[in-house]
């Protein structure tokens, strides 16, 4: 983040840094909502949700379905919270929990059967072409707040803003939920030990679904603001962002809330940063960034930044 | 199929009880049976008639069909060796698929190679790059691995618009390549008939290598993997060279169905060898039963004749709604697939009137963490 001066010199002013910075971290921040909901489905219930890119897609149809139906965008927004969150649970609840017994591979494969069924689903119900994004922030020229002014200006745009506000509100809310109330607390200790959660009478199951019922929320928020951000609203609109958001919780540790968040800012910044130090890599190759980024934690540090290592008994 | 029949049985039994010694003669006598020479024939007989009758008897179309699922179904065979019997989970075929096709294509038409020579280019290219990609990938277990490969599938089609001068970029490429036909042949030979029996023959042959593999190859150890990684570790197992080689060989017969694929096809596009191929190859995997060497053949008819199917029903992008809710229930109903499985689904079935009214437990006795066969139901 601090590139030698060199580069820097003549060519690229301190404001168009910040601005590239600025950008990776609005890249970012969306790429650590969808890693949230990652995480919180991979500390509930062990599982890699592949398909979590494409449920965030389906709420983003959802807010776009009931706007058209006259509501105000952040009221759909949290119906499709609810409604999303409610599927999520009865999906964890019907489908994954009873494949529990058949191991780790028959789970996955569910999961990539939702998520091809998502995908197929979206297009033949919305169609395939773009629709209007949608906009729950204002996305005006004008709709941009000036740090530097002058000729080399920095500015932030509101829909920058306002997605790194949701990020925060978000934190801030699991914050709560997680650590002030019963159902938070019941829910961390089965992460910690589902059998001793068991035994004092928490009920596991409900926690389970409770936990994948919780992803859709930053999932929802994923959705409708990669769609602002990104100016898309199609059927295939999540699943870079889905592959960025594996990176960055595994950058920052599968089993980790901070991680996923300080994960997703870190990719989002790597991906804008770099084609930038070298100019050779040309643009469009963020992907190619993150998978090399994904392979160098996963061979040095599989665990991440803030994950725990995993011990395995025979 | 009576020494099949009686196999089963026999594992039944085994399942219920038996002195562990004679449940273990026994599997070895189900492995040694299901390898004899007769059924080799048997099978080889079969495959050779069905393919003869089918290229002389089927209208032109159904027959580009059938060789589309042979290529496919090639691919499906390298698929199983690391998922199916070293139960690795790989999303990152349809790379290697893409990377055989593109080896074929370019090689075809801009540099005139003769098509049958680029086959094992392809075959040691998608090896070379299978290593290479295999071994950081395949130190990470399960569903990490499911992620990094995922990342190739997603990243192959990238890769190929951004050489567009090699590629043809994301309008794609023709590959221009015709059989030269005899003259007084008869009607039915025409290309598609010959693309159709090329592709028969290569299939054929990845057939028998597989059951050699199988058969002879390193097969245990990599079901040793599958059923339980650190007990394979601890018994000696080299985990990452035994995965590393499974996963190359696995994309190697992987990038020849790919060029097979492109030879039928004709055309390459970046798009057609995306993630979607990836999860569509292990759908007909598990579809056709994993662990098997008959499953990937059906799996490779399901993927070509499902889409035609579904189009009717649910409209052209509908396939993958089918596949996707096929798997889910698959893995419900149907874990071992058509060619493991149909005969699980009755045993479950039976089982679930058997135990109606009684103890839950007593219904739950298919094997734990897998989706293929297992030691007591050994692979065909």
């Amino acid at each position: 983040m601090n590139p030698s001066t060199h580069i820097l010199a003549a060519e690229v002013s301190l404001p168009e840094w910040l601005s590239t910075v600025s950008t990776g971290l609005a890249n970012g921040a969306l790429y650590a909502l969808l890693a949230v909901a990652l995480v919180t489905v991979y500390r509930t219930t062990g599982h890699l949700n592949f398909a979590q890119g494409e449920f965030a897609m389906i709420s983003a149809f959802l807010v776009f379905t009931f706007v058209g139906m006259g509501m105000p965008i952040w009221v759909a927004i949290l119906v499709t919270m609810v409604v999303t969150a409610a599927a999520s649970a009865a999906l964890q609840f019907g489908v994954m929990r009873p494949l529990e017994s058949r191991g780790h591979s028959a789970s996955l494969i569910a999961v990539l059967g939702m998520f091809l069924f998502a995908n197929s689903f979206a297009g033949v119900v919305w169609g395939v072409d773009n629709k209007t994004p949608l906009a729950p922030f204002p996305d005006g020229t004008e709709d941009r707040l000036t740090i530097i002014g002058g000729d080399r200006p920095f500015t932030l745009s509101f829909v920058t803003l306002g997605v790194w506000g949701a990020l925060i509100a978000l934190l801030i809310v699991l914050w709560i939920l997680l650590s002030k109330t019963k159902l938070g607390v019941a829910y961390r200790a089965v992460i910690s030990n589902r059998s001793s959660a068991a035994l004092v009478g928490i009920p596991v199951a409900g926690v389970f679904a409770f936990g994948w019922a919780l992803a859709a929320v930053p999932g929802t928020l994923a959705g409708a603001l990669t769609s602002q951000a990104t100016s898309t609203l199609n059927f295939s609109m999540m699943i870079n962002v889905l592959i960025f958001a594996f990176t960055a919780a595994c950058v920052g540790g599968f089993d980790s809330l901070v991680g996923a968040v300080v994960g997703g800012l870190l990719v989002g910044v790597v991906e804008s940063v770099v084609p930038r130090l070298f100019p050779a890599i040309g643009t469009g190759s963020g992907l190619m960034i993150a998978l090399v980024l994904l392979l160098v934690v996963l061979v040095i540090r599989p665990q991440g930044m803030f994950g725990q290592k995993e011990v395995t008994r025979v | 199929m009576t020494t099949e029949t009686g196999v089963v049985q026999r594992n039944v039994e085994s399942v219920s009880g038996r002195p562990v010694a004679e449940e273990t003669r026994s599997a070895m006598q189900a492995v040694a049976a299901r390898f004899s020479r007769r059924s080799l024939y048997v099978g080889a007989l079969g495959y050779v008639a069905v393919v003869a009758v089918t290229a002389v008897a089927l209208p032109e179309a159904r027959v580009l069909q059938l060789a589309t699922a042979l290529a496919y179904g090639l691919s499906i065979l390298g698929l199983n060796l690391v998922s199916g019997y070293a139960g690795q989970i790989s999303l990152g075929h349809s790379a290697f698929f893409g990377i055989g096709a593109y080896t074929s294509t370019i090689l075809v038409t801009d540099h005139g190679w003769p098509l049958l020579a680029t086959l094992p280019v392809g075959a040691v290219l998608g090896f070379v790059v299978g290593v290479i990609a295999g071994l950081p990938a395949l130190r990470l277990k399960g569903h990490y691995l499911g992620l990094v490969t995922l990342s190739f599938a997603v990243v192959f089609p990238l890769i190929i618009t951004h050489f567009p001068d090699l590629t043809g970029g994301v309008n794609g490429k023709l590959l221009q390549s015709a059989w030269v036909i005899p003259d007084g042949a008869p009607a039915f030979f025409t290309q598609t008939t010959i693309n159709y029996l090329v592709v028969a023959v290569v299939t054929g042959i990845g057939l028998l290598v597989c059951r050699n593999l199988v058969r002879y190859g390193r097969s245990r150890t990599l079901i040793a993997i599958r059923d339980n990684e650190v007990a394979a570790a601890t018994s000696g197992v080299h985990l990452a060279r035994e995965k590393t080689i499974a996963f190359a060989s696995s994309t190697a017969i992987a990038a020849i169905g790919g060029s097979l694929f492109a030879m039928v096809t004709g055309v390459v596009g970046p798009e057609t060898f995306g993630i979607f191929l990836s999860i569509q190859l292990l759908t007909g995997l598990l579809i056709g039963g994993s662990g098997t060497l008959v499953g990937p053949i059906i799996g490779g008819l399901v993927l070509a004749f499902l889409p035609t199917l579904t189009a009717d029903v649910v409209g052209g992008t509908g396939a993958n709604m089918v596949y996707g809710a096929l798997l889910v229930l698959l893995m419900f109903f149907m874990p071992l697939g058509i060619a493991g499985g149909g005969r699980g689904l009755l045993r479950q079935v039976s089982r679930w009137l058997e135990a109606k009214g009684r103890h839950r437990s007593t219904r739950r006795s298919v094997p734990r963490d897998t989706v293929g066969p297992t030691s007591q139901n050994p692979c065909i």
